[in-house]
């Protein structure tokens, strides 16, 4: 005689959907012959199931459909409607030497940001010397949010830009080369960039990121704290002169 | 490339109703999708023929979303999922539609992990180990986030008119 079955949601969902072997499945219905609360529980989902598939259905292509039209006849795409989606375009991509990963930040989150960069197993991109990183560079230098600047097989691109608390002006990014893709934050100090936040984690694939490492992106910037990302136009307006202005 | 283009278009249907559950705006969800089409057409050439292509781009659109967040965030601007939704072109059909349906607004109230499970095995249909995949997570998280989040939709939705009449 077989154990009693518990016939919790997950089960009850993995029966819906299908996904148990025929042996399972004999066993959940038979369980549900005897459990009232289960079998209410189960056509409470499904019905759901139902109201979703109805009300939120798969909108079918219309023939004068624009983003399709530019698809097939590959003419460029325009810009997205607003800001920080105009961006988006290619991954990002770094200068040579830096397919590192990162293995966590080395400060305690109780402390402040420090103002080197946060690296464990991988030296972050260098942004002077002979050895920088250049296109790092000219993205944070020239780059409008969202915009990637290619060369060969790598690219950089801003994600946002905002003053910190410290009266800095810093920049998130992207940067993607050669099968490897990083994320970081770079903070303009004394007429110079310095990169304060190194993440090598990132997929470079387009996959989700790993959940530990986006959160210390993210932590980074929350702890550089400061206002709000710029808007295009004042971010235009700081690139045209050079990042010359004060913070106010 | 002819080919890869096709496909793309063939999948604009479920990347715009994807894309409108990760958003949960119809203009951004037009604006993912566009910048995450963009992206797939630029990178093309890495595209491995006989491989997913939904599920690329799924991802693809997941991180772009994630970078807007960023930016929202940064701004203190509430993520106010239906505003500013008028459309000239045809749109507002759709844009009301989003708005009155009951089941769009208790999916809207889901956390973002349990919408996007929900979208792809309730609505696309696909597999535990799929979602899985395209997740990057194990098909226990998978699991438990459906269960969760099937859970509060049935209650969400068995309310029914008690639920209408307390928002009045």
């Amino acid at each position: 005689m077989s154990e009693r079955l518990e016939l919790n949601d997950e089960l009850l969902c993995a029966y819906m959907d299908g996904e148990l072997d025929a042996e399972m499945r004999g066993r959940v219905e038979r369980a549900l012959v005897d459990d009232a609360g289960a079998r209410v529980r189960l056509e409470r989902m499904r019905a759901a199931d139902e109201r979703l598939k109805s009300e939120i259905p798969l909108s079918a292509l219309q023939p004068n459909d624009a983003l399709s039209a530019r698809i097939l006849d590959g003419t460029p795409l325009p810009s997205a409607s607003r800001p920080p989606l105009r961006v988006a375009a290619v991954i990002t991509a770094l200068a040579a030497g830096i397919a590192g990963v990162i293995v966590g930040f080395m400060f305690a989150r109780s402390q402040e940001v420090p103002a080197t960069p946060f690296v464990a197993a991988a030296p972050a991109p260098s942004l002077s010397g002979a050895s920088s990183n250049r296109l790092l560079l000219a993205a944070l230098d020239n780059g409008e949010s969202g915009k990637s600047i290619e060369e060969g097989g790598r690219s950089a691109r801003i994600i946002l830009t905002f003053e910190s608390d410290d009266g800095r002006y810093c920049r998130a990014f992207r940067s993607h080369e050669a099968g490897a893709a990083a994320e970081g934050v770079a903070c303009r100090d004394g007429g110079q960039w310095e990169v304060v936040a190194w993440d090598g984690t990132v997929d470079p694939d387009e996959g989700f990121r790993a959940a530990g490492a986006s959160e210390l992106l993210d932590d980074v910037m929350d702890r550089l704290g400061g206002g709000a990302a710029l808007e295009p136009a004042d971010e235009r307006a700081l690139i045209e002169q050079h990042w010359s202005t004060p913070p106010q | 490339m002819p080919e890869f283009r096709r496909e793309l278009v063939e999948l604009l249907p479920r990347l715009r109703r994807f894309a409108s559950v990760l958003t949960r705006s119809h203009d951004d969800a037009e604006d993912v999708v566009q910048a995450a089409v963009e992206r797939a057409l630029r990178h093309a050439d890495s595209w491995q023929q006989g491989t997913r292509l939904d599920s690329w781009l799924y991802r693809i659109m997941q991180n772009l979303w994630r970078d807007e967040l960023r930016a929202h965030r940064r701004r203190a601007e509430p993520l106010d999922s239906h505003a500013d939704i008028a459309g000239a072109d045809g749109r507002d059909v759709t844009i009301r539609h989003i708005q009155t349906s009951e089941a769009r607004q208790a999916l809207d109230e889901l956390p973002e992990e349990q919408r996007m499970v929900i979208v792809l095995v309730v609505l696309d249909g696909m597999s535990y180990q799929e979602t899985a995949s395209i997740l990057e997570v194990p098909v226990g998280t998978v699991m438990s986030r459906l269960a969760r989040g099937r859970a509060k939709l049935a209650a969400s939705l068995g309310e029914g008119p008690q639920r209408m009449r307390a928002a009045k």
